[in-house]
């Protein structure tokens, strides 16, 4: 599971150097993959993602539980990347999705990923945090600073476009099928 | 119909499909020193009240002397806050300001006071029964100018300090009116440690604000004096009660001011 780190490792990152740069940079991947599937613009999403390590860093002393630390980095980093794409709103579009440093080896990933870019940034925020963070919506309600009826409301618009989605790009291929066969 | 499991699994896949580049830790760095950790002081007598109008940032500092780092790490505290309530934060004050109004800051008479304003002081008044000890004290002011984003030493003003029999204190502030201020904020917000989201955690203190002639003064509701406390001391000072903005209402002011109170 992506971001799981030993307690002793996180304990031993509160008290900074050398420590503290390792779990920055155990952290660092990840909090630039999320920060991209949430701004789409690879530029901003490392900006994002720094700033999210930034305030890792600053805040790992204040968190009262290692333990917690998977969910907690979770929701910094979502919210940094909120945070900035509501700074820009302009900059909220489609990112190419050709860029080179996306690879993606499965097409349900690739439609994900165009599903994801259609939505507003507070549903995609809410995506991630639920499906890939493992948050639930009360969770989420609390990270985000939305009420949880809202955040579910999200949630079940964000699945419903996901799921829709997905289906024409499956429905599109099984058409493809059942045509090519004749064609030859 | 696509099932959540597949969803997640498509998720999964599409970030782990994300080459990030290599760890920037200097940027990281650079990041972790400009939003630098706001220390969490526990002592009652400080305080840093933000608001969003043009009166934002009063430093009440319990210390012996004020020290220009401390200072600019309550600014810090102040920016967070002002920040995240959407508002621009000035610049930090220069360290020769902060030194040059430290020097200003001392304890007075009320006649030695009242000739040092250009204001005529009126002493507050209906206080609360259990206040045992009070102390005038110059308040020396500095003022960011919006128009030319730069510091200044303003006029100062005059702080009134009660201690109470349990212990606690509260402070009233005196200042010249200016109808250039423009209405005062109706909350003034303490920037308190930060949540686990790292945004800073916003406590919220009711402020009033009323004139007595050339006079404005001032209170902050805190642990150390209720609102209707407050309000008994405006009502017995007679005072007319200024206009306050609501928490979103445009800040139309162009200066910002930060007060430093020595006890």
């Amino acid at each position: 599971m992506p971001l799981t780190l030993e307690i002793g490792f996180i304990e031993s990152a509160r008290s900074g150097g050398d420590a503290l740069e390792r779990l920055i940079t155990a952290v660092w991947p990840e909090a630039y993959r999320i920060a991209l599937s949430i701004l789409r613009d690879p530029g901003l999403a490392e900006d994002a993602a720094q700033e999210a390590c930034a305030s890792i860093a600053r805040s790992l002393p204040m968190l009262k539980h290692a333990g917690t630390f998977r969910t907690w980095s979770y929701k910094v980093i979502v919210n940094q990347a909120i945070t900035a794409a509501r700074r820009r709103p302009s900059t909220l579009t489609l990112g190419p999705l050709t860029d080179r440093a996306i690879h993606f080896d499965q097409s349900d990933a690739l439609d994900l990923y165009n599903a994801l870019g259609a939505l507003p940034v507070v549903q995609r925020g809410a995506i991630l945090l639920h499906y890939y963070a493992g948050l639930n919506s009360g969770e989420i309600a609390v990270a985000t600073g939305l009420p949880s009826s809202t955040v579910r409301f999200h949630l079940m618009l964000a699945r419903r476009a996901l799921r829709k989605a997905l289906a024409t790009t499956t429905q599109a291929i099984h058409s493809s099928e059942e045509v090519l066969p004749n064609v030859q | 119909m696509f099932s959540d499991a597949r969803i997640r699994e498509g998720l999964n896949t599409m970030i782990r499909g994300i080459d990030a580049p290599p760890v920037t830790l200097h940027q990281i760095q650079r990041k972790i020193l400009q939003q630098k950790a706001h220390p969490r002081y526990t002592s009652r007598y400080l305080r840093l009240a933000i608001s969003v109008a043009v009166i934002i940032a009063m430093l009440v500092i319990a210390l012996p002397s004020i020290s220009p780092a401390l200072v600019q790490t309550i600014e810090a505290r102040y920016r967070a806050a002002l920040q995240a309530l959407g508002g621009i934060a000035p610049p930090p004050a220069p360290k020769s300001l902060v030194s040059t109004l430290s020097s200003q800051s001392r304890n007075a008479t009320l006649a030695l006071a009242q000739s040092r304003v250009g204001f005529t002081i009126v002493p507050p008044a209906g206080l609360p029964k259990d206040v045992v000890s009070a102390r005038i004290q110059m308040t020396p002011t500095g003022v960011y100018s919006k128009v030319t984003h730069s510091w200044s030493v303003g006029s100062p003003s005059v702080t009134f300090s009660y201690r109470r029999a349990d212990g606690r204190s509260f402070g009233l502030m005196a200042e010249p009116f200016d109808p250039q201020d423009g209405p005062q904020p109706k909350y003034m917000f303490e920037a308190d440690g930060l949540a686990s989201n790292g945004q800073p955690v916003l406590v919220k203190h009711e402020h009033f604000a009323w004139r007595n002639g050339s006079q404005v003064m001032t209170a902050t509701q805190s642990d150390g004096i209720s609102a209707p406390e407050i309000k008994a001391i405006q009502a017995a000072m007679r005072g007319i009660a200024l206009p306050r903005r609501e928490l979103h209402a445009p800040n139309t002011g162009t200066r910002m001011k930060l007060y430093l109170l020595k006890p």
